[in-house]
């Protein structure tokens, strides 16, 4: 009887921890949810909900600057935009001191950066368009495997070529010996940046024509 | 029993609820939450939220909202429901009101900034000088002849010139009259500058009517190296960057007897000039601080064939200087709240000047300014300012005519302090008060220098702001050889200021009003400086106005500056109140540029004007009251970029071929009618036409990481 008893407080407490666990799959599941469905206030509300319970987790973090990141494109009013890309900022640097010489925190900085430059190239041109390629580079440095940091490397080249009226096709054909990185790369931790398949696809079927 | 016990820590719920608002409308999108739980929601279009929380007992609820002041309340979870939380916006927020508006930004900070940093390399007329390119902005005058700043009618030595808060003792060129002088450092050195034309911080002493404060860059975008070739040098430089530190180091060498082989000059020149400089940056980031380390050092000489008035006779003048200066500035941040500025810069400046060979004058400066300020930011609508500094300057004059004839030497130590505090008493309404204390120690004498600014947001694209302040500054160095006992010269300024940004427009309108006192004196006639005091003064008012807007035109971007000045004094041997040789009324300049993508260049294009400086005619009664001709000059630039890395550019001063005088100098003996004989003073060189080729080499291994793929 006594033994019962043990098992069913060592099931309960399980249960409970395990609860617990899913507590963040869930928040994680959830936020996402919320972007798909094109509610990103509510999405990064969530994720920095997640990021301010999970203290040391830089995965919530990410999300959150890159759901701002990716929404300050779409925004036309400039102090709004730039309020956004602000917030994204403060919080990329939280995620690199949470987890130090990380190449995917890095590669957005590297998008982060382009966000400024592409809002007011006027007043940006000059510093970051030399400082975004660097940030590419290291963001490879720390990663060789990292698909993310190499497509974005090659979206940038091509802008930049696009600019100079340089041959573009030359650099959009680098897209598709990037796709192989793309669907070899192992995704160990639960949430960590998996994305980019797609569009590396996209611009990469697109430069033929 | 202990499956209800689980279950009911599970489920027992508390619903959290209530209204979020600022002072006006309910706040969309409101992240509201209890710290180190999910638990939390976002407020709707009514501004209103709830959420389910199973935490018990004392908790702190967080509201945040994008541009306000995060709100936590703390209490226990049974207490929150049907809250009425109201939100503050954030001073600090882009949409705060601008306390220093009246000060011209250049860099990074979008907020009120009137140029970027690459409009100083590429305004056209500036030739890459960033002194320069402050003088297309309101405010300052456009003396050609000069090439210094000139700010509301004071003189140049009125402005005083800073790298990263740390005074520059020598910041232009040598030259001699008539050829205008230039910036001494490189304007790609710099991130952004900081450019006051009355009412600055008190954390800036020492100067009566400007202040130029150039922040240098943090941190190098890459290991790269840079080949410059010039029409008048060659120039080489190298940026190693590491993970923490990164040094550059440059050298050039500029001479001008090429140029001028192919571009007659109407000097009569032995050596138009030439020289050498070197620059040497070194950058260390620590976890909480960046150190920056800049060293400077060049030598160069000119030597030309002047005609004297009364003899006719030629005369040989040679000039020779060298200058070196150091700039160390360590920011640290001691919290989130409080950063603090330690800062040391030391600079060497010598002179020698050689007269037909035989007659030689010696002059050099040291300069010591040290300095530790800090910035609190106490709360979100409260900062201070505050900080200690040391400014020694130490002066020595010889004359020689084969043996050594005279020597003098003076030195003068000045201790100040500084506090200023900012208080937002809303994002609209801001106020800030400061107040400088200087201690001279030649003199034994305090000066108390009080400013206030206050500023105030009309609606959201416009604001007024208005400031008041007491200045001072040490006079003329070459006056306190013969009497060092002369106090400082004060300056009152009055301003007020409306600035206007959209999104592709400024527009800024200052007007002021400048009271002199205190300003040096002396008996006139050949013995200079006899009978010196304090007893000068003087006024300056007028209004600068400003307008810059991006594409209203497609692809171009202009800015007008127009500054109209009213001004008199009395000073040095003045027999009577007039306005200064080196003020005029009206200054306009044009600055247009435009980027063509077809032909991947960017052309400029900037029209300068000025009317007639006073100069003084003794064949006639009064005091100056002639004045030269207006000046124009209209200079084009185009820079065309082969690839990211390679730019040629071309640029042309005064362009048409304006034909500028800066009016008459009269000799000392009159002639057989009685007249003093009189010579137009005209520029030595009419235009100027400069090519040069950047090229910058990085190791771009990303190309490579590319190409191995």
């Amino acid at each position: 009887m006594k033994n019962t008893y043990i098992i069913i407080i060592v099931t309960l407490l399980s249960l409970c921890s395990l609860t617990a666990q899913s507590q963040y799959e869930q928040g994680m599941q959830k936020a996402f949810k919320l972007w798909e469905e094109n509610k990103s206030i509510e999405a990064v509300a969530l994720f920095e909900r997640i990021a301010q319970a999970e203290t040391e987790n830089w995965i919530p973090v990410y999300h959150a600057a890159n759901v701002l990141i990716v929404t300050s494109f779409g925004i036309t009013d400039k102090s709004k935009r730039e309020a956004t890309l602000d917030k994204a900022t403060k919080l990329i640097k939280a995620a690199h001191q949470r987890s130090e010489n990380n190449s995917e925190i890095t590669t957005l900085e590297g998008m982060l950066l382009t966000g400024y430059l592409a809002m007011d190239p006027e007043t940006y041109g000059m510093t970051y368009s030399a400082k975004i390629p660097t940030l590419h580079q290291q963001a490879i440095e720390q990663n060789p495997d990292n698909p993310r940091a190499y497509a974005n490397m090659i979206e940038y080249e091509m802008g930049a070529a696009q600019f100079f009226g340089q041959d573009v096709n030359a650099i959009c054909q680098k897209m598709n010996e990037i796709i192989p990185k793309f669907k070899n790369q192992k995704v160990d931790i639960p949430f960590a940046p998996s994305y980019g398949l797609e569009r590396a696809q996209q611009i990469a079927k697109n430069c033929n024509e | 029993m202990l499956c209800i016990l689980c279950t009911s820590v599970l489920k027992a719920q508390h619903l959290v609820s209530g209204l979020v608002s600022d002072k006006h409308e309910p706040i969309i999108g409101a992240n509201i939450f209890i710290e180190g739980t999910y638990d939390g929601a976002v407020t709707d279009t009514n501004g209103y939220f709830e959420f389910l929380s199973s935490t018990v007992g004392g908790v702190n609820l967080t509201i945040s909202y994008l541009g306000y002041e995060t709100k936590t309340i703390n209490a226990d979870i049974t207490s929150l429901a049907q809250l009425d939380i109201k939100l503050r916006e954030s001073a600090m927020s882009l949409d705060a009101v601008e306390i220093s508006a009246s000060t011209f930004k250049a860099g990074d900070n979008s907020k009120l900034a009137v140029m970027t940093p690459m409009d100083v390399v590429t305004t056209a007329g500036s030739m890459g000088d960033v002194i320069a390119a402050m003088q297309t902005l309101p405010g300052t005058q456009s003396n050609a002849d000069d090439g210094r700043l000139f700010i509301r009618g004071g003189d140049a030595r009125e402005t005083s010139i800073y790298i990263d808060g740390m005074k520059v003792f020598s910041p232009y060129s040598r030259t001699i009259n008539g050829t205008p002088s230039r910036g001494r450092y490189s304007p790609f050195l710099f991130k952004g500058v900081s450019f006051s034309t009355g009412g600055y911080s008190t954390a800036f002493g020492q100067a009566l009517s400007g202040i130029l404060d150039m922040s240098t860059i943090d941190e190098p975008n890459q290991t790269e190296t840079n080949i410059n070739l010039m029409s008048i040098g060659f120039g080489i430089g190298h940026t190693y960057k590491a993970d923490k530190q990164s040094i550059s180091v440059s050298a050039s060498y500029t001479d001008l007897s090429l140029y001028n082989t192919i571009v007659p000059s109407s000097a009569n020149w032995t050596n138009p000039y030439s020289g050498f400089s070197g620059e040497a940056v070194y950058r260390y980031k620590t976890d909480k601080g960046l150190f920056k380390s800049y060293l400077a050092g060049d030598l160069g000489s000119f030597g030309l064939y002047t005609t004297n008035i009364d003899s006719g006779a030629d005369e040989l003048i040679e000039i020779n200087n060298s200058n070196i200066y150091s700039n160390n500035t360590y920011r640290h941040f001691l919290s989130d709240q409080t950063s603090m500025t330690a800062g040391l810069s030391v600079g060497y400046n010598h002179d020698k000047l050689l007269f037909q060979k035989i007659n030689q004058q010696d002059k050099s400066l040291t300069g010591i300014h040290g300095r530790l300020s800090f910035k609190t930011i106490i709360t979100d609508h409260f900062i201070a300012h505050y900080g200690i500094e040391t400014l020694r300057q130490a002066d020595d004059i010889s004359f020689k005519v084969d043996v050594p004839v005279y020597q003098d030497e003076i030195s003068r130590d000045i201790l100040g302090s500084h506090i200023e505090l900012d208080y937002f008493f809303s994002q609209d309404l801001a106020l800030k008060t400061g107040i400088r204390a200087e201690y001279n120690t030649r003199l034994d004498a305090y000066h108390i220098l009080p400013r206030i600014t206050i500023a105030q947001k009309l609606n959201d694209a416009s604001q007024l702001s208005a400031a008041v302040g007491l200045f001072s500054q040490e006079v003329d160095t070459d006056a306190l050889f013969s009497n060092q006992f002369i106090g400082q010269e004060t300056a009152q300024h009055f301003l007020v200021n409306y600035n206007r940004k959209t999104e592709n427009q400024i527009l800024r309108i200052e007007g002021y009003y400048k009271n002199y006192n205190k300003l040096l004196t002396y008996d006139s006639g050949n013995n200079s400086y006899l009978n010196s005091s304090n007893e000068g003064q003087g006024y300056a008012y007028g209004l600068d106005f400003f307008w810059r807007a991006n594409q209203i035109v497609d692809n171009v971007d202009f800015w007008v500056s127009y500054s109209w000045l009213e001004n008199q004094r009395t000073y040095k041997d003045y027999p009577a109140a007039a306005a200064p040789s080196f003020s005029s009324r009206h200054n306009l300049s044009l600055v247009s540029k435009t980027w063509i993508p077809k032909l991947k260049s960017q052309l400029g294009i900037t029209y300068r004007m000025a009317s007639g400086r006073p100069y003084e005619n003794p064949n006639k009664d009064g005091f100056m009251i002639d004045r030269s001709g207006y000046y124009h000059d209209i200079s084009l630039g185009w820079s065309y970029l082969i690839s990211q890395q390679k730019i040629i550019y071309l640029s042309v001063a005064n362009a048409p071929g304006f034909d500028n005088e800066y009016g008459y100098e009269y000799g000392s003996v009159k002639n057989e009618l009685g007249q003093f004989p009189d010579r137009q003073i005209r520029p030595y060189d009419n235009q100027f036409f400069f090519i040069g080729f950047f090229w910058t080499i990085s190791q771009d291994k990303l190309k490579n990481q590319l190409d191995n793929l």
